[in-house]
């Protein structure tokens, strides 16, 4: 049966991880590794802190799931999975577009509690006016992504929502 | 205040924040009385938020205070959402969920077929016996009669055939103050909650 390369990923509430699942159908034997590729709208590639290789590993013993902690902040990034063989040639490929903003949720989820606890915080406009433009940035990067597999303004999105959470005690 | 479950707060929320959206146009035009004119938006970005993180981890420890929170923003729209969306607005008390009442109706003959079981014997009742389970869930206190031998019977009157009755959340027990006889018939009747 031919092999037909795919894969999805999925965020958990800690934002810093992505579950990947490689969920490829058929086989090959030629098969011997996995490569993980996260490529940033500047180019260079996003990986776990101490790895010396511009991908992160997902070797064929780990089975169907990797769960991989990388992420310091929301970015929107290129992922791309490489099945190679034995010398690392690549043979099968699969790239998306994805939007992670798992933080930027966290953000958000995080001053609903404040709202839940104190309601009339949303009397004060910079609090309002600031979660309005938090939300508009998480829609935003979600919607760059999904309808316009633009990864340019899904990070510019994002940036300002990163911006947001970085300098909160400036904004809420 | 009732206590929803997060997935059914999520559905109100939505319908909530957009006959919100309505409702406050309305009445920017005929009210003098101060206007919460966010009240939609805070509805539809609460609603979005909570959707978020249930659909993630639907048991994190902040989802209760912050779905009450929807809830309160929801306000009187709730009841509208309820009917818009057809979950009738009942909640089953023991359990908080969003339930409708169905009608519980056992008829059985003592000696023929299956009659439920003899809480005293764990076996169908018979004939001698005293007491049987009525097998169901979540039944309403106080909604259960019975008939016997096509007449109804009375609560703990000791001078005449009569029964009593215990609620539990999984069953009902029913005890008469006399045996029963072979060939009795026996038909109750009730009301339980059904989760929707």
């Amino acid at each position: 049966m031919s092999f037909v390369p795919n894969f999805s990923i999925a965020q958990t509430l800690t934002a810093s991880q992505i579950v990947f699942t490689d969920t490829s159908t058929g086989s090959d034997a030629s098969i011997a590794d996995r490569q993980i590729f996260l490529q940033k709208i500047d180019g260079t590639y996003l990986v776990p802190s101490g790895t010396s290789t511009s991908y992160i590993d997902f070797p064929l013993s780990s089975g169907a799931t990797n769960t991989v902690t990388v992420l310091d902040t929301d970015y929107a990034l290129n992922i791309t999975i490489n099945w190679v063989n034995s010398t690392n040639a690549t043979l099968y490929t699969k790239t998306y577009l994805f939007n992670l903003n798992q933080y930027s949720w966290n953000f958000a989820y995080s001053l609903l509690q404040t709202q839940a606890s104190s309601p009339a915080t949303v009397n004060n406009n910079d609090f309002w006016n600031n979660n309005i433009r938090l939300f508009v940035d998480i829609f935003n990067s979600d919607t760059a992504v999904v309808m316009g597999n633009d990864q340019y303004s899904a990070q510019f999105a994002l940036e300002d929502a990163n911006y947001l959470r970085n300098n909160q005690n400036l904004y809420f | 205040m009732t206590v929803y479950p997060t997935n059914i707060a999520i559905t109100y929320g939505y319908v909530s924040s957009y006959l919100a959206q309505v409702d406050i146009a309305k009445q920017k035009v005929f009210s003098t009385t101060s206007i919460n004119s966010k009240l939609a938006t805070q509805i539809l970005l609460a609603t979005k938020t909570i959707q978020k993180i249930y659909n993630i981890s639907p048991s994190e420890s902040n989802l209760p205070k912050c779905t009450n929170y929807l809830i309160s923003l929801c306000g009187k729209y709730i009841i509208q959402a309820q009917s818009i969306t057809g979950s009738g607005g009942i909640v089953n008390p023991a359990t908080g969920t969003i339930s409708t009442i169905q009608a519980i109706d056992l008829q059985f003959q003592i000696g023929t077929g299956t009659p439920p079981i003899d809480p005293n014997t764990g076996l169908p009742l018979v004939a001698g016996g005293t007491a049987f389970v009525l097998p169901y869930t979540y039944i309403l206190n106080k909604s259960v009669g019975i008939v016997y031998n096509g007449t109804p019977l009375p609560m703990n009157q000791p001078d005449r055939l009569s029964y009593t009755i215990v609620y539990s959340t999984g069953s009902a027990t029913i005890t008469f103050n006399q045996p029963v006889q072979s060939s009795d018939l026996i038909v109750a009747t009730g009301l339980q909650y059904v989760t929707v």
